[in-house]
């Protein structure tokens, strides 16, 4: 049944311990990229933990795929239709490339093993890793082992892509091979990824949704985040204690983001510009952040 | 790229490397193992076991002589334990009537054998087989007599009066 | 047969017709097998003969062109995961291939935790054989059913499973993966336990471990529907202890036997027959609280349903 919400959640809500990690989110997403924005800590890795049946939340409906998660039923038939890249994938010593994509096939329920072979080798060719599969992941690059682990998440073409910070420690040729390998994808697909970098989201989403200190502080188009900023980045040969974020970009010029002054020379925002404004708003960020435009929020 | 350096790289793991020896090495191993049985499912099988062969044991090379020829003792002892499973017919060296010799072949055969050449045409084919098997192919007696289908004293036998044959013509 | 360095076919190539005549088998003995000898040394031949293969339209030749589809047969064989002596050993009794590799993967069936175990059992079978009396016997009755227990903690202790992240969000039902598992380790850990047992003692009490490790195995599979599987091994692990202690300490107020003996009264047929029901009943509840369990990565098992 394929229903065009794939990710429908009202209400969610998650804490551990004192922390609250979500806090009354609703989302519904539908095929198509979506990228999830927002510092570390603010709920981004809970959130797609949640829909990739992963974790239970506290409070909240959702319903995946059109299915109910919090059945044993439900699960299992979203599961079958859902690929997941968490952050941090492990692997098996010893396994080589194809072992480790194989052995999470069997997990997706394919007995047949001459089909799975040919499942497996097909989602490694997507990657780009055939020519790899025979090798030790030990003895694999980061790069190489990220999109492993990509390989694995899109092992049944699943209608629903789970993928946590997939361009991490990527330099920008893997990211942009990554961004080569989304953009094959199927044109029905759901795909909802988290990630630090606004170049990502600008190359990659339809759709970005900016969550910070568990909640949702935006949720559209990418054109429309760069909208939040409209008129409210300009450029400044020196620092303006008014404005709410600022920095030195590449023309060697002050760029800030705020309430510009009469007068200010008004430049095009960008969608990090509006994540900035929005972050920068919930929270005291300090006046200047201590890199350029790559400041990487840890 | 030499041959050498390839089979480096597939020791370590580089399946491209694997496939470029493949295409160069894989047409004559055939066209080779075909004279020395005659079904060519089993060729073909021995063939693909042979390059599995080459993948497992590239570490082990230990770069003394040609890779081709390292390839071919892979194949041939491929081809024998293939043999041993399912029996075909053992094929002799084939004869083709009226097959012509070429004046090149002649200059060939002349400057590798001498008259060795033409003696070694004169033999019988199971004469002629189990010279090839032992000499050309390098097999141990009890190799050559599973490839050609016989008992090894049976080999040896043969293999002493192509000897006798061989020096009687050489004389 | 290979040609000197002075010799003067240095530089000769066989000439195209030679190597026709070669493949469609209409070259004399004698020819062919110059022409092999020479093919072993000269790449550029070899590439002569490539070439004149594919070209052939029938015959023998067409056998030695570069066949894409024999090249796709041996990547098959090269990806076959290389199956350890674990999984041919389960596929020679029918296990499923599938099946297999998932047991396979379990940490605690590796070879340096079955190592460790085994030097233990050969210390207490070593004890055994050099000291007189009843002590090793007793130490390995009490010790073996923790045995098992240290296995399932070891393969679903933090972090044993670096793929759990990946698992939990696969279809497979993620009970039956650590039950296939905990049994893998249970079939492993009970061998060893059993081989090493006669050397301790030759008599019944060779035997009178089994149920009460069964037993034992099955409370903290049980209590594994609650807690974290090292929790749940621990904790039956203390319960196990606490009861030899107990019933060892009863026997020794009641009667006037060693205390030696008195430990052994645990193993005694009331114990034996303890042993059962509290495996059917831990059976039981794992039956029954099984389907629709969920392995968290953090290895607790939550409810959700």
């Amino acid at each position: 049944m394929m229903t065009s919400i794939a990710v429908s959640v009202v209400g969610l809500r998650k804490r551990y311990g004192r922390t609250v990690a979500l806090d009354g989110v609703d989302l519904d997403l539908g095929p198509g990229v979506t990228g999830l924005l927002g510092p570390n800590g603010a709920g981004k890795t809970t959130f797609l933990r949640t829909v990739a049946t992963v974790l239970a939340p506290d409070d909240g409906t959702i319903r995946l795929l059109g299915e109910d998660p919090s059945t044993a039923a439900g699960r299992h038939a979203i599961r079958t239709r859902l690929g997941y890249c968490p952050q941090e994938p492990g692997f098996y010593p010893g396994f080589t490339t194809f072992d480790f994509v194989d052995y999470v096939a069997i997990l997706k329920e394919m007995t047949d093993r001459r089909a799975r072979h040919d499942e497996v080798r097909r989602v490694l060719g997507l990657v780009g890793l055939d020519e790899v599969s025979g090798k030790k992941i030990r003895s694999l690059s980061g790069g190489m082992r990220r999109r492993v682990a990509v390989a694995q998440s899109l092992l049944g073409s699943p209608d629903l892509l789970v993928l946590d910070e997939p361009t991490a420690g990527l330099d920008p040729e893997q990211r942009l091979r990554f961004r080569e390998i989304l953009s094959r994808r199927d044109p029905g697909q759901a795909v909802v990824l988290s990630t630090h970098q606004t170049e990502d989201v600008a190359a990659l989403c339809q759709r970005v949704v900016v969550l910070h200190g568990a909640k949702v502080h935006f949720d559209g188009t990418t054109a429309e985040l760069a909208g939040v900023a409209h008129d409210r980045v300009w450029r400044a040969g020196g620092p303006d204690p008014t404005a709410r974020v600022s920095w030195i970009d590449a023309t060697g010029q002050y760029r800030h983001v705020g309430d510009p002054p009469a007068g200010a020379d008004l430049v095009e925002p960008t969608i990090e510009d509006g994540y900035l404004l929005l972050v920068g708003a919930a929270a005291h960020a300090p006046a200047v952040p201590e890199t350029g435009p790559e400041a990487e929020v840890a | 790229m030499g041959d050498v350096e390839l089979l480096a790289l597939v020791a370590g793991g580089d399946r491209a490397a694997l496939r470029s020896l493949y295409e160069r090495h894989a047409p004559w191993l055939v066209a080779r193992l075909g004279r020395r049985c005659a079904d060519r499912q089993v060729v073909a099988e021995v063939a693909q076991d042979t390059f599995v062969a080459v993948w497992r044991a590239a570490p082990r090379y230990d770069g003394r002589g040609e890779v081709a020829a390292w390839i071919w003792g892979i194949g041939i002892r491929q081809l024998i334990g293939q043999l041993r499973k399912h029996h075909p017919e053992p094929v002799l060296v084939v004869e083709v009537e009226g097959a012509e010799v070429s004046a090149e072949e002649r200059v060939l055969a002349g400057v590798e054998h001498g008259a060795l050449a033409g003696a070694l045409n004169g033999l019988s084919p199971e004469l002629r087989a189990v010279v090839q098997a032992t000499v050309l192919d390098g097999l141990t007696t009890r190799e050559a007599s599973r490839l050609l289908g016989i008992p090894q004293g049976t080999v040896k036998t043969r293999m002493a009066r192509a000897r006798v044959e061989l020096r009687g013509a050489l004389a | 047969m290979s040609t000197p360095r002075s010799d003067p076919t240095r530089g000769w190539h066989a000439p195209p017709e030679l190597i026709e005549r070669y493949l469609t088998q209409a070259v004399d003995p004698a020819g062919a097998a110059s022409l092999e000898a020479h093919l072993l040394e000269c790449g550029r031949c070899r590439q002569t003969l490539a070439d004149a293969a594919a070209m052939a339209p029938s015959g023998a030749a067409t056998a030695a062109a570069f066949d894409p589809r024999t090249w796709a047969g041996i990547i098959d064989v090269l990806d076959q995961p290389r199956r350890g002596y674990v999984e041919r050993a389960m596929a020679a009794l029918g296990v499923p291939g599938h099946v297999a590799r998932l047991v396979a993967a379990t940490p605690a069936l590796r070879w340096s935790w079955l190592a460790a175990i085994a030097a233990v059992l050969g210390f207490v079978v070593l004890v055994a054989e050099t000291t007189s009396g009843a002590g090793p016997e007793v130490t390995f009755l009490v010790l073996a059913p923790l045995v098992p227990l240290a296995g399932i903690a070891v393969a679903y202790g933090p972090g044993a499973d670096p793929l759990s992240e990946i698992a939990a969000a696969a279809p497979f039902p993620a009970f039956r993966l650590f039950c296939l598992r905990a049994a893998a380790v249970l079939v492993t850990s009970l061998t060893l336990l059993a081989l090493a047992a006669p050397f301790v003692d030759a008599g019944i009490l060779a035997a009178a471990w089994v149920l009460p490790a069964l037993a034992v195995v099955s409370v903290a599979m049980a209590l594994a529907t609650w807690l974290p599987a090292p929790s749940a091994a621990a904790a039956a692990g203390l319960t196990w202890l606490v009861t030899v202690a107990t019933v060892t300490g009863a026997t020794l107020r009641m009667t006037s036997a060693t205390r030696l003996d008195a430990v052994l009264g645990t193993f005694a047929p009331p114990g034996q027959l303890v042993a059962v029901t509290v495996l059917l009943v831990a059976l039981f509840v794992l039956v029954r609280r099984a389907p629709g369990l969920e392995l968290a990565p953090s290895t607790n098992f939550s409810e959700v349903s």
